[in-house]
């Protein structure tokens, strides 16, 4: 019997539809009130000081399970308080205590202090760098504000003037254009966003203990955070525990991964096996698609089993890969001969393939118009979801991108404007449409381009090294994407978001410099005050020299490993496979696991294989499989708080362990 | 329509495997596999979208 043709448009919508718990039933409500907005810039505000404190400290900075905490705190203060919290208040809350907690932890993010300690470091002289950092990255490196730790003085006035302009722009940039390809990706096309849910769904469970009877929904979370609380203390916090007490740490299962790579080269040279021993990715398996992770793991197998030993390395195509090397060397080594262009084209079929399945739903919206919202096809919006015209979000991201590529020209009048236009207008969009598909399908990004700049620098034949320091505008706007369907998921209004989001940046940006001043006040950074800086900023900055200074002969291994047949081949046979699939019927679904695993280490997709097996065969047929997909979700979230808080415990405890000095009597 | 798309799609899956192994992989020939493949699927999700009698 011939098999039926299930058009991609039925395929998605069955998707979405089994991802959305709720049947799409849902009102909409604000989440932002007076009390979430203190409640998150008092957590923020206690816990960005600590976690800034703690990065420096011990490199880990709790900001993970920071807003859950937040989030538990504020449901056990409304439930002492005999009064309810909503699920959108909760997930509004998760958003700004998790904006405001990580708005400060890594240097890059906040580089005074970096740049600060960066010029003067030995590294900066060798090279010839640390006079030719620009005014408007840090004062010189004699200065006064340099010489008594102070972010606080008139010699930083450039540095944070422009610091905070881009900032803000950012933000704009980034809510505009995430929503603007939300509204393509999740209303027109009806993507699935398998993820969304665990978020959505965390919030919901936690915002039920509020309430006057507790549903199946806080049972589950309570089974996940439980499961999360072991696996965090079995996986991170014996080896944390024992690293505070012992020289070595145990590791009862190796971290991150087991390498079998040197194990299979006698039948399989130049493929790659590293098992990966966090089967807290388990989890991932029971939420993501089945077919997805199965053809993703059987075409990575097929490239590690087949493909690199019979083909590609009898061929000479892999030439590097020698006998005895581990898995980073035999991924180092493959990338650099082959797979680094492969992957390039690979990344570009997926823009190819979204445009040509898109451009026919463009064509019949005219037809579509009628339908009703959650249609594919259609742009028609639910009703009460707070939603903005399209054309303004897409007008205020083209004239912000606008200052923003006036601003950089400013800064760097000799860099030619067209390859700034270039990034901002081209790159930026393709980079954030092909990364929004894929978050809308795989949960996760894959365009990568590597080393745009230093090609882009070598192409402009550019030399001056204030290049460097400039963010170019190319971004990627696509992981964005899935923050709005949460929110619809959740219910909440997209203009409470973006509200919320609007009165806690210019907060948080001038909280984050007061922090950092007070934290270097305390002692210089990197000192023995910071043990983690003091190890690894030297090291970083030999690293910032190095590739500051890479490209000074115009030339780099890296660029030249990039080849043109081999990126062809790689969006070809992508194409390929998709019109083969489509040819024979098969789910679309099929095309973005298959191209996901080509090329990619079969051992790190182990556990989510685990995962997606017993998913399929014993927890659908245990629970059904409507209820698996409402329970599995919230079990997901469950864990991640569970592993989340076992992961900032013990970062506790080995900070309070560094604090002791031991005295010898 | 449906017929045409098919006939796209086997043309230029055929004339990438002909690149590959008869003409070593020329970039110029896998790219014009590619904008048929392209041209290809477009047609088939036309046919998808605007033509295709649904049950």
């Amino acid at each position: 019997m011939a098999r039926e043709r299930v058009s991609q448009a039925e395929e998605w919508q069955a998707w979405a539809q089994r991802y959305d718990v709720e049947g799409g039933l849902r009102t909409f409500e604000s989440g932002l009130t007076l009390k979430v907005f203190l409640g998150a810039i008092f957590i923020g505000l206690l816990m960005m000081p600590g976690s800034i404190y703690l990065t420096l400290v011990a490199g880990q900075s709790g900001a993970g399970a920071a807003p859950w905490v937040a989030v538990i705190l504020f449901t056990e203060l409304a439930r002492r308080s005999f009064t309810t919290a909503r699920r959108q208040e909760l997930y509004i809350l998760l958003g700004l205590t998790g904006m405001a907690v990580g708005s400060g932890i890594q240097y890059r993010a906040y580089p005074f202090v970096w740049y600060a300690y960066f010029i003067n470091t030995p590294q900066a002289q060798s090279y010839e760098i640390a006079d030719k950092v620009p005014y408007w990255v840090a004062p010189a490196k004699d200065a006064v504000a340099i010489a008594e730790r102070s972010l606080l003085h008139m010699d930083w006035f450039w540095p944070l003037a422009i610091f905070l302009v881009m900032k803000l722009l950012a933000e704009v940039r980034y809510i505009s254009a995430s929503y603007f390809l939300f509204r393509l990706t999740a209303d027109l096309e009806r993507l699935p966003y398998p993820l969304a849910p665990i978020q959505a769904q965390g919030a919901t469970a936690l915002a039920e203990t509020t309430g006057q009877g507790e549903t199946w929904r806080w049972r589950v979370f309570s089974i996940g955070s439980m499961a999360g609380l072991f696996w965090g203390f079995f996986y991170i916090g014996i080896p944390a525990l024992t690293g505070v007490m012992m020289s070595t740490p145990i590791q009862i299962l190796k971290i991150p991964f087991i390498d079998f790579t040197p194990s299979i080269e006698s039948f399989a040279p130049s493929g790659m096996f590293a098992l990966w021993t966090d089967f807290g990715l388990m989890l991932q398996g029971f939420v993501l698609p089945f077919p997805l992770i199965i053809s993703e793991f059987a075409a990575a197998m097929f490239t590690q089993f087949i493909l690199n030993p019979r083909f590609l390395y009898p061929l000479e195509i892999l030439h590097q890969w020698r006998p005895g090397l581990d898995m980073r060397g035999v991924k180092l080594f493959n990338d650099l001969d082959f797979w680094l262009s492969f992957n390039m084209g690979k990344s570009f079929s997926f823009a190819a393939v979204g445009l040509a399945a898109s451009i026919p739903i463009m064509l019949s919206l005219r037809k579509t118009k009628q339908q009703d919202a959650g249609a594919r096809g259609s742009l028609q919006t639910p009703p009460g979801r707070g939603d903005f015209p399209i054309w303004l979000m897409g007008g205020l991201w083209g004239l912000s991108m606008v200052v923003y590529v006036w601003i950089v020209h400013r800064m760097v009048p000799n860099f030619p404007v067209s390859f700034l236009l270039g990034f901002a207008f081209l790159y930026t969009p393709l980079h954030s449409y092909i990364n929004a598909r894929t978050f809308g399908v795989l949960g996760r990004p894959l365009f990568v381009l590597p080393y745009i700049h230093q090609a882009t620098f070598i192409l402009s034949r550019y030399e001056e090294i204030d290049i460097w320091f400039v963010h170019l505008p190319d971004e990627d706007y696509g992981a964005g994407t899935q923050h709005w369907r949460v929110l619809e998921l959740t219910g909440t209004t997209f203009t409470s978001d973006v509200l919320g989001r609007a009165l806690m940046v210019p907060l948080l940006i001038v909280a984050t410099i007061v922090v950092w001043h007070f934290i270097w006040q305390i002692a210089p950074i990197p000192s023995s005050q910071y043990p983690f800086a003091q190890t690894w900023w030297p090291l970083y900055a030999t690293d910032e020299a190095l590739w500051k200074t890479s490209l000074r002969d115009g030339n780099s291994q890296m660029l030249q490993a990039i080849r043109g047949d081999y990126v062809s081949a790689g969006f070809t046979s992508s194409v390929a496979i998709y019109g083969i699939l489509w040819m024979a019927k098969a789910p679309s679904m099929w095309f973005y696991g298959i191209v996901g695993g080509i090329g990619q280490d079969p051992g790190m997709m182990v556990p989510r294989v685990v995962g997606a097996l017993i998913g399929r065969f014993y927890m659908i047929k245990q629970f059904g499989l409507k209820r698996w997909f409402m329970y599995n979700p919230v079990l997901a979230a469950g864990f991640i708080c569970g592993v989340g808080l076992v992961g900032m415990g013990t970062v506790a405890i080995a900070l309070v362990s560094k604090a002791v000095i031991v005295k010898p009597f | 329509m449906e017929k045409l798309a098919y006939v796209l799609i086997f043309v230029g899956a055929l004339l990438w495997v002909f690149s590959i192994f008869a003409m070593g992989g020329r970039w110029q020939v896998q790219l014009l596999a590619a904008l048929i493949l392209i041209v290809g699927i477009i047609i088939a999700h036309v046919w998808e979208e605007l033509f295709r009698e649904k049950k």
